[in-house]
């Protein structure tokens, strides 16, 4: 139940006090009276007045003193000033002291009832104006956790209250999330915190704001809960957007005589909507944020498995094409060595001619050779899948090319999980690619000043992430897109045959993964491979 | 010595006159074929010992001159001698039907030379 609005008669006149006592309660107002400025002070200390109409000419303690006394300690009470006839000069004396109006002695009932009321009426104004510009700074955050800590602390100013607590509701659909005014691991805030559920309870049944004017503690839908006799006056406001409850605003203050008025219950529900429009906002603002970032993961991914797909492709070509060129070459290369073979029998040569003939069996022996390993690399063989180790597998090829490593003073850093993540797998393939792909990390390190490769595992999901990292001259911008390619070699003539990469390529593939590189020209470079985990 | 009767199918002039100047020498009757339907032409005419084939042939598949020889010929012997990237499926075809000889283009004179005499002493 609300409490009226309180105003305090200050005059040394009973007949003045009675009075207006009698007619400021008819308006509705709940009235009290003091007889001079001590009585007042006393008053006051125990009990919280809006207004405050006193006489100025008072024994003990005169109203203009009394009304510098009330400004220092309670500076939001307005105090109207009661002057004199032909006393103007006080009046405005007062009025510079901080008064807010005064009404001439004698006076007109009716002007002081107006002027009671445009003073209430300008509270109400200042009041409301107050929530709007600090709802308005609260508009511009849109954090979510920011929001409610930023919500509670100047709901505190504009509510007057001693601690404030804001309720979200959480993916539960209660009111489990909570932020508190009150200092971190006090007593007060837990129990402050352990309100939700009440408040929850209440929410569902009635969804209408609670004003108590009673401790909290006495309400038996609050009974039960520990550490909160200390709140004398309570408002639980919820947080409605479009029928839909988003949260609860929970106003507490704790010093006596001081309950929440209807002014402040107005203030509240003005408040409540314009933070329930910030919450409802920002939360807005953060499923949009998910969303973009969902959709520039798909996005990446799409691009990845388009530059993976594309790489099929040309592969697919250039192995087809290596296939039957290979395929054409094989019968002339037949007739090359079957006839010098056939004159190699011939036993008429001098020495010369015969070093001659062997030089053409030998080239043709050659030419056998180069195509076998360009069949290689057209053919795959079916992987025989086991489950493999991941770790021990990257650890036993690194282990063939331990060697190759300290010949050339390469530093070997792994970073793996505790757990060794499982794959489906040909263990010598995969080898092959670990293999291949250190060895061109060794190849690229060799001019540099600090010579590390960085092996690092981890499991992201249904997936194992192997990555090597090297410290090495990098691939300029303009190779990048080739590095797959077949036959594609930096390397000097004679060094390698360009087939390492796009064979790992077409085994990882075998494999159901995947294999990318990141490098930038002097910065090294990472070769990442996917694979799915087994089971 | 008992003269046998080889069967060879290869489409190309040169290594044909290559199989005759490599397995001359053995002393045996050579009959060369360029196709499938010359291959089948031939099997007609006389009784073969040993049949040399590779897989693929400009107007059929090699498979199938093997398949003709072998109802007509059961218990002669198959070589195929062919180039290196030959489909999985044709080779299990030809081994279903008993073959086991096979010979990768570009081949070794020697190793020809041992193929024919291990296929015909049979």
């Amino acid at each position: 139940m609300l409490k009226s609005s309180k105003i305090l008669v200050v005059d040394d006149e009973p007949g003045i006090r009675e009075l207006l006592s009698r007619e400021l309660g008819v308006e509705g107002y709940s009235v009290a009276v003091a007889s001079d400025g001590i009585d007042a002070l006393e008053l006051i200390k125990r009990e919280k007045y809006q207004v405050i109409l006193s006489d100025v000419k008072m024994p003990k303690l005169g109203g203009i003193e009394m009304l510098e006394a009330v400004k220092k300690t309670d500076p939001d009470v307005e105090v109207i000033i009661m002057t004199g006839y032909g006393t103007i000069e006080t009046a405005v004396e007062a009025m510079k002291r901080g008064a807010v109006d005064f009404v001439q002695k004698p006076f007109n009932l009716s002007v002081v009832k107006g002027v009671v009321k445009s003073v209430f009426e300008r509270r109400e104004l200042k009041a409301i104006v107050g929530v709007y510009e600090a709802s308005r700074a609260i508009f511009s955050h849109m954090e979510p956790e920011r929001l409610l800590n930023i919500i509670v602390n100047i709901a505190l100013n504009v509510l007057r209250a001693n601690d404030v607590t804001l309720f979200v509701v959480g993916k539960d659909g209660q009111l489990s999330k909570g932020v508190s005014s009150l200092e971190e691991a006090s007593e007060r805030r837990v129990a402050r915190l352990a309100l939700g559920a009440r408040i929850s309870a209440h929410f569902q049944q009635w969804k209408e704001p609670l004003v108590l004017s009673e401790p909290l503690a006495k309400v038996v839908h609050f009974s039960n809960i520990p550490k909160i006799e200390d709140i004398e006056a309570a408002m639980i406001f919820p947080l409605v957007v479009n029928g839909e409850l988003l949260g609860a605003l929970n106003a507490n203050r704790t010093s006596k005589g001081d309950p929440f008025t209807a002014e402040d219950a107005r203030s509240a529900t003005i408040f409540s909507s314009q933070m329930a429009q910030a919450v409802y906002n920002a939360r807005l603002f953060q499923a949009l944020e998910e969303k973009v970032k969902k959709l520039k993961e798909a996005n990446d991914q799409l691009e990845r498995t388009k530059a993976q797909l594309l790489q099929s492709e040309k592969l697919a070509a250039l192995g087809q094409l290596a296939a039957s060129v290979a395929h054409e070459l094989n019968n002339p290369l037949t007739g090359i060595m079957g006839f010098s073979q056939l004159l190699l029998e011939g036993s008429h040569w001098t020495p010369q001619q015969q070093e001659d003939l062997e030089g053409i069996y030998n080239e043709g022996k050659r030419c056998r050779g180069i195509i076998q390993s360009l069949l290689k690399f057209s053919r795959r063989r079916e992987p025989k899948k086991e489950p493999c180790d991941i770790v021990e597998t990257i650890d036993e090829a690194l282990a063939l090319i331990d060697h190759e490593c300290s010949m050339a003073c390469v530093q070997i850093e792994k970073e793996y999980p505790i757990d060794h993540p499982v794959v489906y797998g040909d263990p010598s393939q995969l080898q092959q690619v670990f293999i291949n792909i250190s060895k061109n990390a060794v190849q690229a390190m060799k001019a540099a000043a600090v010579k590390r490769l960085i092996v690092a595992v981890r499991i992201d999901g249904d997936r194992v992430i192997v990555s090597f990292r090297d410290s090495g001259c990098g691939i300029p911008v303009e190779n990048l897109s080739k590095v797959f390619d077949p036959f594609f070699t930096t390397k000097p003539a004679g060094e390698g045959t360009g087939l390492g990469l796009s064979v790992s390529y077409g085994l990882i593939q075998d494999h159901r993964g995947k294999i990318y590189i990141d490098s930038e020209e002097g910065g090294g470079t990472t070769v990442t491979i996917e694979l799915p985990i087994a089971g | 010595m008992n003269k046998k009767s080889i069967l060879i199918v290869e489409d190309e002039g040169i290594i044909q006159r290559l199989f005759l100047r490599l397995l001359g020498p053995l002393g045996h009757g050579l009959v060369c074929a360029g196709g499938l339907a010359e291959g089948i032409q031939k099997m007609k005419v006389q009784r073969l010992d040993l049949l040399i084939t590779d897989l693929k042939l400009p107007d059929g598949a090699g498979i199938d001159v093997i398949r003709h020889f072998k109802e007509k010929f059961p218990r002669s012997d198959v070589l195929i001698v062919t180039a290196s990237l030959t489909p999985e499926e044709q080779l299990r075809r030809a081994s279903a039907m008993g073959v086991t000889k096979y010979l990768y283009k570009p081949f070794e004179a020697k190793e020809l030379l041992s193929a024919v005499r291990s296929a015909l002493k049979n």
